[in-house]
C-alpha cells in the first residue's frame, strides 16, 4: 500500500477497512461494522455511523474537533484535516488508517 | 470611558487569545459550511439576549449579597462558563462597560472554580483542592484494571457513549454537562476525573426522565508517566488511549457505586439504546424546533442562578422572535481556509475581543 492522504494524527492506532463516504447522518445505514467513516466533518448526529466505524477520516478539523474527540473516546484511529478525503476516496475502497502518523494508505 | 485595571486587561488579553485559538482548533469557524445548526449560527441569534440576561443575573445576585465564590458555586462547572466565552464574537449590542463587566465576572468565576488557574496554563483543571482529591481517592471503592484491558475498554466505551449522549442533549456544547478535571498528583498516581451533570434535563428534553442516572463520575488513577493535558473549555488530550496506563478506577452513578463488570455492561447497553433513540428523535425535529431547543438549552444552564435570584427561568420572548427572523442574520466567520494558523488566529482575535473590535473603523 502507498500513502494516499496526509492529515492531522488525531487518535492513535492503525486499522484497515473499507471506506464509506458519509455526507449526511442518515447515510449511516449504508455503513457496516468495521468500515472506515470518511466525512467532511462530523456532528453529534453522526453517532450511529461512528458506533459502527473502525476509524474516522475527515476533510477538515484540528486535534480538538468533534471527530477527534469522539474517536479518542471510542479508542479508534482518526485522521482529520486531510483536505479532500471525501473527494479522493470512494465507497468500498480498501485502506489503512494510521492515526498515529496521520497517513492513510491505499 | 470604561474604568479598567491593567491586571484585568491582561487577563482579558489571555481570555480572548485562548478563545480565538480554541475557535480555530475546534473548527467552529468551518461549522456553518457543513451544519446549519452549528453553535456559531445559534450564537448569532441568541448571544446578545443571553449575555444581557447573564449580566442582569450577576448584578441581581451581587445586589442580594452573593459573593463571587457564591456565584461560582451556582455554576459549579468551569467548563460551562468557559463555553459561554466562545460566543464573544456575536455579542455586539451590549455597551462596552457591560461587556467589560461580564468578561471580568466570567473570568473570576472560572478562577474560583479552578483554584487560581482559569486558563489551565498548567495543563490541568484543578476543581478539587489537593486535600479533597486525596480524600476522594482514599475513600473511593476502586476496581483494579492492571492487565485487564477489556474491563478498561468497557469503561472507555461507557464514557464515550455518555459523552455522545451529553452532546445530543446539549447541542454540541457537552461542556454544559461534562466536567473533566485534574490531573491531580496523588502519591505515585495521576488522578483524572470525568463527571457529567444534568443527564436528565426534563425541562429541556422530557424523554430524558427515563435515563438511569443524573450524575456520572469516574475517578481514574493513571501511571505517573501518562501525559494528560486539559484545555480551557475542559477538553483533554492524552498521549495514549484513555485506558492505557489506567491502573484503577472508581465509578459512581448518582449515589450508586459500580463494582462489577456485569453492571458496567448493563449501563453500556442502556446508554447505547438511549442514544440510538435520541438520535432518531432529534433527526425528526425540524429546523425551527432545533433552534428553539438550542436557545432553551442555553437559558436552562442558568437555572441555578435564576433560582438564587428568585426569578422564573424562561427564555425571553425576544429570543423566539430572533429565531423566527433568523434568515436576516448572516452566519458565522469568514472562511479561514487560505490563512496560516497565525493569520487565522489574528483574524479571530479581532472578532472575539470587543476592545479591538471597537477600535476598528
Amino acid at each position: 500500500m502507498r500513502p494516499l492522504l496526509h492529515g492531522i494524527a488525531a487518535s492513535v492506532g492503525v486499522t484497515r477497512g473499507k471506506v464509506k463516504v458519509i455526507s449526511q447522518p442518515s447515510d449511516h445505514l449504508k455503513m457496516e461494522k468495521g468500515d472506515i467513516l470518511v466525512a467532511e466533518f462530523t456532528t453529534p448526529l453522526f453517532l450511529p455511523a461512528i458506533l459502527k466505524a473502525s476509524a474516522i477520516v475527515t476533510d477538515i478539523g484540528g486535534i480538538l474537533c468533534h471527530a477527534a474527540i469522539v474517536a479518542r473516546e471510542y479508542r479508534i484511529p482518526c485522521i482529520v484535516g486531510t483536505g479532500n478525503a471525501t473527494k479522493v476516496l470512494h465507497d468500498g475502497q480498501e485502506v489503512q488508517v494510521d492515526g498515529s502518523t496521520g497517513i492513510l494508505y491505499g | 470611558m470604561v474604568q479598567r485595571e491593567s491586571s484585568m486587561d491582561n487577563r482579558l488579553d489571555e481570555l480572548f487569545l485562548t478563545v480565538a485559538n480554541l475557535i480555530y482548533e475546534t473548527e467552529m469557524a468551518h461549522g456553518t459550511r457543513f451544519w446549519p445548526f452549528h453553535p456559531v449560527r445559534l450564537h448569532r441569534i441568541i448571544a446578545n439576549h443571553f449575555f444581557r440576561e447573564l449580566r442582569n443575573l450577576f448584578l441581581c445576585l451581587e445586589n442580594r449579597g452573593f459573593s463571587i465564590n457564591d456565584i461560582a458555586g451556582l455554576f459549579r462547572n468551569p467548563n460551562k462558563v468557559a463555553d459561554y466565552n466562545l460566543m464573544w464574537s456575536s455579542v455586539t449590542e451590549l455597551d462596552e462597560a457591560d461587556m467589560y463587566y461580564l468578561a471580568t465576572k466570567l473570568i473570576e468565576v472560572i478562577d474560583v472554580l479552578r483554584h487560581g488557574d482559569p486558563f489551565c496554563r498548567s495543563g490541568a483543571s484543578l476543581v478539587w483542592s489537593e486535600q479533597e482529591a486525596r480524600a476522594r481517592v482514599e475513600g473511593g471503592l476502586f476496581i483494579g484494571v492492571d492487565g485487564d484491558s477489556p474491563l478498561a475498554g468497557l469503561l472507555s466505551r461507557l464514557e464515550a457513549m455518555i459523552t455522545s449522549y451529553a452532546e445530543l442533549l446539549y447541542y454540541m456544547f457537552p461542556g454544559f454537562s461534562r466536567m473533566y478535571h485534574g490531573p491531580y498528583e496523588i502519591d505515585a498516581d495521576k488522578v483524572f476525573v470525568k463527571e457529567f451533570y444534568d443527564l436528565r434535563p426534563k425541562d429541556l428534553w422530557p424523554a430524558t426522565s427515563q435515563f438511569p442516572f443524573e450524575h456520572y463520575r469516574s475517578i481514574g488513577c493513571y501511571n505517573q508517566n501518562a501525559e494528560i493535558e486539559v484545555y480551557f473549555i475542559g477538553l483533554f488530550r492524552m498521549d495514549m488511549s484513555p485506558t492505557q496506563g489506567l491502573k484503577k478506577f472508581c465509578l459512581e452513578l448518582d449515589e450508586k457505586r459500580i463494582l462489577t463488570r456485569t453492571e458496567l455492561e448493563h449501563y453500556c447497553e442502556v446508554a447505547e439504546e438511549t442514544i440510538n433513540t435520541a438520535v432518531a428523535d432529534i433527526s425528526r425535529l425540524d429546523d425551527d424546533v432545533l433552534l428553539r431547543k438550542g436557545a432553551e438549552m442555553f437559558f436552562y444552564t442558568l437555572k441555578p442562578l435564576y433560582q438564587a435570584a428568585g426569578v422564573q427561568c424562561e427564555v425571553l420572548p425576544e429570543v423566539y422572535d430572533a429565531i423566527a427572523k433568523r434568515e436576516r442574520k448572516s452566519g458565522g466567520f469568514k472562511p479561514l481556509d487560505d490563512l496560516t494558523r497565525e493569520e487565522a488566529t489574528k483574524r479571530l482575535l479581532r472578532s472575539v475581543d470587543f476592545r479591538i473590535r471597537r477600535q476598528q473603523p
